[in-house]
This record gives structure tokens, sequence and C-alpha cells, in this order.
């Protein structure tokens, strides 16, 4: 099963077998616009490195004070940035 | 004071990780005689291997068990582990896929091994080669505390040095399938060591609070007993917590993805791809540590009282759950210290005999003596932490741990800028290095070797943050300044042998080798 699911893994790799010349010949104004992608990254740190933005008890949210549960909601947002940065930079 | 049930339902857990451990080398057959192989399984895992193999190296047994105890201790700054761990990985994204690129490209098998080709500079190689192996010494020797940590809870105590048995024979048993398995014994046994922490922890977190009276009253009675508490804790972080807060959770970003044992993970994977997936992946690790820093919340909230917090989660479980149950869990922690403590061995005897051994000891080695030096150096690794760890008082390998993520985040301008340019001088980044390896050290002497907050006295001014990020602006203001000043009185740079497609997968080269791989 996990050697199955490994060859599939390696299948996009493949999908982008082509001419020798494509990848140096890519325009570049495509390359900047898939680039500019990677700026979604930076979010986390934004919503992260400063607490006074979120060291407070309120709102309560399942009893979880603010502090705890707006944390657990930037591991998802982050993963999920982080998904969607993947998806739209991978070449096809 | 053993309970038999909890016992049997522990050692039988240890026996079936044991059993796999030695199976592992039969697993993705590689001719075991090659570093390629035994050090990182022949970059051959894919998404799923890498998530359990990376989730179970980075999130340790030490974690499991340090982090509800600094929740225990402290509150809500014991909670900086979350941010960390969330901002790691758009680190990881930026910077490990080049890293796998250049890696397979040149044949490179630990960070030094790029540094050497990227610089040309052996002196720089061995400053991250020595510190690598300095940061990862203490921290095999801290998931042997997790181990004890439950044994203790076990009620398995004997008498003088009998007292050190179980530790001893569960470590010789590691050792032994490290030895003949390499890397895929490790990669195997997280598959079941991650399957039940998560098993351990859906159930901690669900049963705990309702048999607490749910997270609502949870809450309110660890408030309530950290504020009881001697020196009193915070359940919501105070205003002077929070450039330490951001500090530790930034620098302990910054010095994850460079310590020897997450790279052989990153280094094992089969491409860039894989490690991008992950970082995507890895996060419901990071969800799931965060509900372990809980426990230590639990713990107060259950009027858990323990001389020493890291006995928090187990007393807490022990108090919690039916003993079956229980042995269950403990296996869970012991296991998962065995994981890491095997990746890291390997990382630190991978290290040994690339950079060291090979570089100036025997610099005609072949493929198989290398091999051979490589497992031989994991066991004195791991010897050398057992001795560590029943030697030495605990204290020691903590503050060693401590000041190891400070040392270790000073190979980062070496390792991840090196990724992006090479604008840097070899040598202003040695001369860096060692400008951060003393200022943060001295900054951790100041607390007698306590605390890693350090207090930036500016003017009137204070500023309390973590150690290693201070070390760290030191470490790149010497060598940005250095490096203008080397460059213009003309010392020379030594020949990269890297090239700028070999950091780009997508490139014409990375696809070549699919093509070749496939045929």
């Amino acid at each position: 099963m996990i050697r199955f699911m490994t060859r599939l893994n390696t299948v996009p790799e493949l999908s982008h077998i082509r001419p020798i010349t494509d990848s140096t010949k890519e325009e570049p104004q495509k390359k900047a616009s898939r680039k500019a992608w990677h700026w979604l990254l930076v979010l986390p740190f934004l919503g992260l490195m400063w607490p006074p933005l979120y060291a407070k008890a309120d709102p309560v949210l399942f009893g979880f004070p603010f502090f705890y549960w707006y944390q657990f909601a930037w591991v998802i947002v982050s993963a999920i940035l982080t998904g969607i940065v993947y998806l739209a930079t991978r070449r096809r | 004071m053993v309970n038999w049930t909890e016992l049997y339902v522990f050692v039988f857990f240890f026996l079936v990780v044991t059993v796999l451990g030695f199976v592992a080398a039969r697993w993705r057959r590689g001719n075991l005689n090659r570093i390629e192989e035994w050090g990182l399984a022949g970059r051959r895992f894919g998404t799923i291997v890498t998530w359990f193999l990376v989730g179970g190296d980075f999130y340790t047994a030490y974690t499991v068990i340090a982090v509800p105890a600094l929740v225990f201790g402290l509150g809500a700054m014991g909670l900086f582990a979350l941010p960390y761990t969330i901002i790691v990985y758009p680190i990881v994204y930026l910077t490990m896929p080049r890293l796998w690129s250049v890696a397979k490209q040149h044949g490179f098998v630990t960070p030094a091994d790029f540094v050497r080709g990227r610089y040309g500079s052996p002196g720089l190689a061995l400053a991250v080669t020595f510190t690598g192996i300095l940061a990862t010494m203490p921290y095999i020797a801290l998931q042997l505390v997790g181990i004890q940590v439950v044994i203790r809870a076990l009620g398995v105590i004997g008498a003088g040095w009998m007292n050190d048995l179980p530790l001893i024979t569960a470590f010789v048993i590691l050792a032994l399938y490290t030895y003949t398995s390499g890397l895929r014994a490790p990669a195997l046994i997280a598959l079941v060591k991650d399957s039940m922490i998560y098993i351990m922890v859906i159930a901690a977190v669900t049963m705990i609070p309702a048999a607490l009276g749910g997270y609502g009253e949870v809450f309110k009675l660890a408030d309530k007993a950290l504020a009881a508490k001697a020196t009193p804790g915070h359940l919501i972080l105070p205003a002077a917590g929070f450039s330490a807060y951001a500090t530790l959770a930034f620098g302990s970003a910054l010095a994850a993805f460079v310590y020897p044992h997450t790279i052989t993970g990153i280094l094992s994977s089969s491409s860039g791809h894989v490690i991008k997936r992950n970082a995507a992946l890895l996060p419901a690790y990071t969800f799931l540590l965060g509900l372990i820093a809980l426990l230590g919340l639990m713990a107060l909230a259950a009027g858990i009282n323990v001389p020493t917090p890291n006995d928090a989660v187990p007393q807490l479980f022990l108090k919690m759950f039916p003993s079956w149950f229980t042995g269950f869990c403990f296996a869970a922690i012991v296991i998962g210290a065995l994981v890491p403590a095997a990746i890291m061995s390997i990382a630190a005897a991978n290290l040994f005999t690339r950079n060291i051994y090979r570089e100036y000891i025997r610099p005609d080695v072949t493929q198989q003596q290398e091999a051979k030096v490589a497992k031989l150096v994991s066991l004195v690794v791991k010897l050398g932490a057992l001795a560590f760890v029943i030697f030495l008082p605990l204290q020691y390998a903590i503050v060693l741990q401590l000041l190891g993520g400070i040392w270790i985040v000073e190979t980062f301008p070496a390792i991840v800028f090196g990724l992006f340019s090479r604008w840097l001088h070899h040598r202003a980044l040695l001369v860096g290095w060692f400008a951060g390896m003393i200022t943060g050290t001295a900054m951790v002497a100041t607390s007698g070797f306590k605390s890693a907050i350090y207090t930036l006295h500016l003017g009137s001014m204070t500023i309390p943050a973590y150690a290693g990020v201070y070390a760290l602006a030191v470490n790149l203001v010497v060598a940005v300044v250095l490096t203008s000043i080397f460059d213009a009185i003309g010392i020379k740079r030594l020949p990269d042998t890297t090239q700028r497609e070999d950091y780009e997968e997508d490139t014409v080269r990375a696809v070549d080798t699919e093509l070749r791989k496939a045929a």
C-alpha cells in the first residue's frame, strides 16, 4: 500500500517531462506571477509574531480563551495557505 | 508498586516495535553497506512515510513530556511551542526543497557536506559539523529522560544500578536495530509510534476534560492553580512576556530544520515535492502538540501535585485512565523517544563519518568502509548519551539541550542563506558563527545557565528575548560587515562546486534523473 502510494507520488514529477529547452524558456512574466503566491506564506508570521494581538481571554470559544483558540486556528489556516501555495505554484 | 496489567501492555508494544526495528532492514531493500542507504534510506521515502518520519523525528518524546510540563509550571508562556511549530513550515517550504535538490544532485548526506561544496571551505564545514554533533548529543540524552520518567511512573524501581536496567535494555535494543537497519528502522517504527501517540492524545483531550467538567472548567481551574503557585503563572500571556514568547517561537523555528536529525529526515524523502506537500500536512502534528500542551493545564485542573513538572503528564494518566490504557500511553511515549534517538544518532554518525573521518582521517575511504564507520559511530553516540544520563545529573542534559538550540541556530546563515546566495564570505560566516556561539553562551551564563531568556538593556528600555535570536543577530551583523571588509581587501573566495540550476528541482537535470529512474 505504502509502496503504491509512493509510486503515485512520483507521477506529478513525470508529468512535466518535456523537451530540454522548456524550463529555460518559460516566460519571465509567468514565472513572476507564480512566485507571487509565496507571499501568502508571510501571513502566519504576521498573525503570530505580535502577541499583543491575541494575548487576551475574550471572546471565549467552546470554553477556550481567545489566546488558545486563536493560535489553534492558525495551525489550520497556515496549513491551508501552504497547500494553496503548493497547488498554485506547481507546474502543470 | 507495579501494576501488572499496565506493565504487560507496555512490554507487549515494546516487543512489537523491537521486531519491526530488525525487520526494517528488509523494507525497501537497498545495499546497507552504502551510507546513502543506511543513513538516508536511499532518498526514497514518499509523502506518507516522510510525514510519519519527520513527524516522529521533530515532535519527540521529550516534547510530549516537556511542553505540558512547561505549561504546568508557567502557564501561557509554555504555549510558545504552538506558534513555533506553525511558522516553522513556511520556512521549511521555502528552504528545504532547495537543500534536497542540491543534496540529491551532489550526493550530499549532511548539512556540512552542502556547506563544504557551496563555500569550498573545510573550516566552515567543520564548524557546522562540530555544532551539529554538539547540539545533538544532549538532545539524545533528553530522549532517555523521557524514557526514565515513564519507567519511574510504571513503578519499576530497583536497587542501585538495577534501577537503570530497564533504560539500558531499551537503549541496547535500539542501538542494535539502528546498527543493522539504519534509517529504515525509525521510519518503520514511526508508523506505529505516531499512530499510538494520536490515539493517546485524542483519548486524553476528550476523556479527561469530560471527567473534569468540560474545557471551560479546565481553564478556570487551571487559572486558579496557576495563580496560587509560589511564583504565579498566567493563563493568558502577560505583557511582560510578549517579547520572550515571540522570540522563543521565532528562534526555535529557525533552529528546527538546521538540526542534523531533521535534515536527515528531509534528505531521505524522494523529492522536493514530497517536502512541500509535507509542509502543508505536518501541521497536523502541530495541532496535536497544542493539545498535548493543554495536558499541562488539565494536570493543574486535576490537582496533580508533583515535585518535578516532568512527572505531571504521567501522573495525570495514572490518575485518569484505566491501567491497560495507561500502559498503552506509556509505551507510546517510550517508543516516541526511540524514534528520534535513532535518527539523531544516525545524523551524528553521518556527520562524523562524512565530515571528520572522510575529510581529515581517511580521505580515500571506500563506500563500504564509510558505511561501516557510520554504523559504529551510531553505537558510540548512543552509549555516550546513555552514560551521560546515568552518570551525570539530569540538569546537565537539560542545560546543554537549551544551549544546543542557541548553538545550532548559529549555523543557519551558512546553511540556509547559502541555499539562496553566496554573497556572504566563508571567512565572515565562520567568524560570525564564532561570535554567535560566544554571545549566546555568555547570555545564558548570566542567568547561571538556568534560562534561555536574556534581558537586553537599551537606554531606558529593557527587552527580554530568546538568547538564540540575540546571538543570531550578532552573528549576522559580524558576517555582513566582515564580508564587505574581506571582499574589499581581497581575501580569496574558494570555488563553489554547485550550480544555480542544482537548487531548482524543476529544471532539466532533475527531470532527467526522474526519466532515468522511471526507465
